[in-house]
């Protein structure tokens, strides 16, 4: 589990963005927090040369994410260009795909996808994730880099609806042909749909009296 | 002149005695050749992932169980735990450690048995079901006295497992050990040399290793495809590093390779668990980990050698004591898109033999 494969991608393709890093990238984020006025009131009495105090410790919700698998932010519009790269050229050697799925951010309004890469050579692994915008969520297919990347699209369209541009038969593959919505989404309601919910009625009625479970 | 033929289109399943759980397979034929393969799956999707966000960390842990791969419910326990303490930055005792590698090579052997039972059924050979039923039994003995559970156990904790061994148990454990390496001639007197089974398994459905990479497959399928990598070698997790065990790895690609890999994939877990049992510390088996334990933000990708392949998980945390967001890896998915590679070119009577060869569970393929 290194970064350094993620580094590579980084030194090839200067678009891409590397996750924040563990205990590196910490004042990306951390340091606008202001310091708390309590810890910066003895401070002038402190001599001067001193060593700089600490961080002021921070609830857990308000530290910035830890990335324990290495990865790197990838534009939308570059995936398939890059993807091509990393499984056919030998310094990635990025040939299995493990999964593709997506994360629903709906306070940045889009989805991450996400991908899975290994290599057999260097036994490595990195993480993709594309950005796209949850009005309209699309990103090229990369079917035809990996074959199995197939099964796992079409599961990614169905369960969050966003649509893999070149893939050769997007459909739903875990819910129904007629299914409205996609579950994983953070918004999504399950609702019974109403031809269910006129059967359980019309069920009820048919057993009524005879002792099989009726529901109050 | 030519006669002419027209394709037929045969709908298998979804209710099939031989799909292993609910699995429609849309087979394309002319006159006894498959021309394609469609597997259509769905058929038991219950949405684990979107379950798993509405509960807590440790309520998880009783819904991978029966959620995931309902024959290897340790390993689901397992990839769980593994992806929480590490976001989570929890220690697991060394005595925990290892009752959840013997559980966790119990649990591979038992589900490897069913395998060999239900591809024997798959075949005509009933016998070997009974026989394998039997070992099973002895596993689920064990599990039951140390776990409570005999299918679903809910073991494994956060930080440990729940339950010290009871006593004796290690010993009844070794009598197993000595038992199953008594009875596993048997299977190559049944099945190995049968030439029946030789006529039905070898040559069909051969999958070569590069579509084994590309289509994703792992685990034991890819392994008789000549893809030498078993997660618990290339990213030892629990104490596999402190583990001498072979993985068996075969070039044919063939139903009888993936068969031959099984078998010997269990005589390598028995050396394991006697490594184990050998060297199990005392002490802890828990370290403490509150109940509604709350992960810091971040994002980890888990990965382990289940009985079936490549299975891991992609957590994603809030800071909350639910998750924000798990994504199942599950090994028998990709497995199964290898399918239609596999069974294009051969007779509508291979069908059975090849689907049985890949070892799905639907649970695992649907969640």
């Amino acid at each position: 589990m290194s970064w350094e494969l993620a580094e590579k991608v980084r030194a090839r393709f200067p678009d891409v963005e590397l996750f924040p890093r563990p205990g590196q990238d910490e004042p990306h984020e951390a340091s606008p927090a202001p310091v708390p006025s309590a810890s910066a009131a003895p401070s002038p009495g402190a001599p001067p040369g001193e060593a700089p105090k600490p961080p002021p410790r921070r609830p857990a919700h308000e530290a910035p994410p830890a990335f324990l698998t290495p990865g790197v932010f990838v534009p939308g519009e570059l995936l398939l260009a890059i993807c091509q790269v990393l499984a056919i050229d030998r310094e990635f050697g990025l040939h299995y795909l493990s999964f593709v799925s997506a994360i629903d951010r709906p306070e940045a309004n889009q989805f991450e996808v996400l991908y899975h890469l290994y290599t057999f050579d260097r036994k490595d692994e990195l993480v993709l994730k594309a950005r796209v915008p949850r009005e309209a969520p699309a990103v090229a297919s990369v079917a035809s880099v990996w074959v199995g990347a197939d099964w796992h699209e079409r599961e990614t369209f169905d369960l969050f609806g966003i649509v893999f541009e070149g893939h050769p038969n997007l459909r739903r593959i875990m819910m129904t042909d007629d299914w409205i919505g996609h579950p994983l989404r953070k918004d999504y309601v399950f609702q019974e749909p109403a031809w269910l919910v006129e059967a359980a009625k019309q069920r009820q009625k048919d057993i009524e009296g005879l002792g099989l479970g009726e529901r109050a | 002149m030519a006669l002419r033929t027209e394709e037929l289109i045969l709908n298998m399943g979804p209710q099939h005695p031989s799909t292993h759980g609910v699995l429609r397979l849309i087979v394309t034929l002319d006159g006894e050749n498959i021309v394609d393969v469609q597997p259509d799956i769905g058929y038991l999707h219950s949405s684990v992932e979107k379950m798993m966000e509405a509960r807590t960390y440790l309520q998880n842990i009783a819904l991978v169980d029966r959620g995931m791969d309902y024959l290897s419910a340790m390993a689901n326990e397992e990839v769980w735990v593994l992806a929480t303490e590490r976001l989570a930055k929890i220690e697991v005792p060394e005595r925990a450690r290892y009752i959840r590698t013997i559980m966790l090579e119990l649990q591979r052997i038992s589900s490897h048995l069913i395998w060999v039972g239900t591809f024997g059924i798959d075949l005509g050979a009933f016998t070997a079901f009974l026989w394998a039923m039997r070992e099973r039994e002895r596993i689920m003995d064990l599990f039951e006295s140390s776990t409570g559970g005999r299918l679903h156990h809910v073991y494994f904790r956060i930080g440990g497992v729940n339950e010290d061994l009871p006593e004796g148990w290690t010993h009844r454990c070794l009598e197993f050990c000595d038992y199953f390496m008594d009875r596993l001639p048997e299977y190559d007197e049944l099945l190995t040399g049968n030439p029946i089974f030789l006529a039905r398994t070898q040559g069909v459905g051969v999958l070569a290793k590069e579509r084994a990479i590309a289509m994703g497959a792992s685990g034991p399928v890819a392994r008789a495809s000549g893809l030498d990598y078993d997660v618990r070698k290339a990213h030892p997790y629990e104490v596999y590093d402190r583990m001498e065990f072979g993985v068996p790895v075969r070039s044919e690609g063939d139903c009888f390779a993936r068969y031959l890999v099984r078998m010997e994939e269990m005589r390598q877990s028995i050396r394991i668990i006697r490594q184990c049992i050998e060297q199990l510390p005392a002490g802890e088996i828990r370290s403490k980990v509150q109940v509604a334990l709350k992960v810091p933000k971040g994002e980890v990708y888990a990965r382990t050698e289940s009985p079936r392949g490549d299975l891991g998980i992609y957590l994603v945390a809030d800071g909350s004591d639910k998750p924000y967001r798990v994504k199942i890896r599950a090994p028998a998915f990709s497995n199964l898109y290898a399918l239609t590679e596999m069974m294009r070119g051969w007779k509508v009577a291979d069908v059975i033999a090849i689907l049985g060869s890949i070892d799905i569970v639907l649970s695992d393929v649907d969640r």
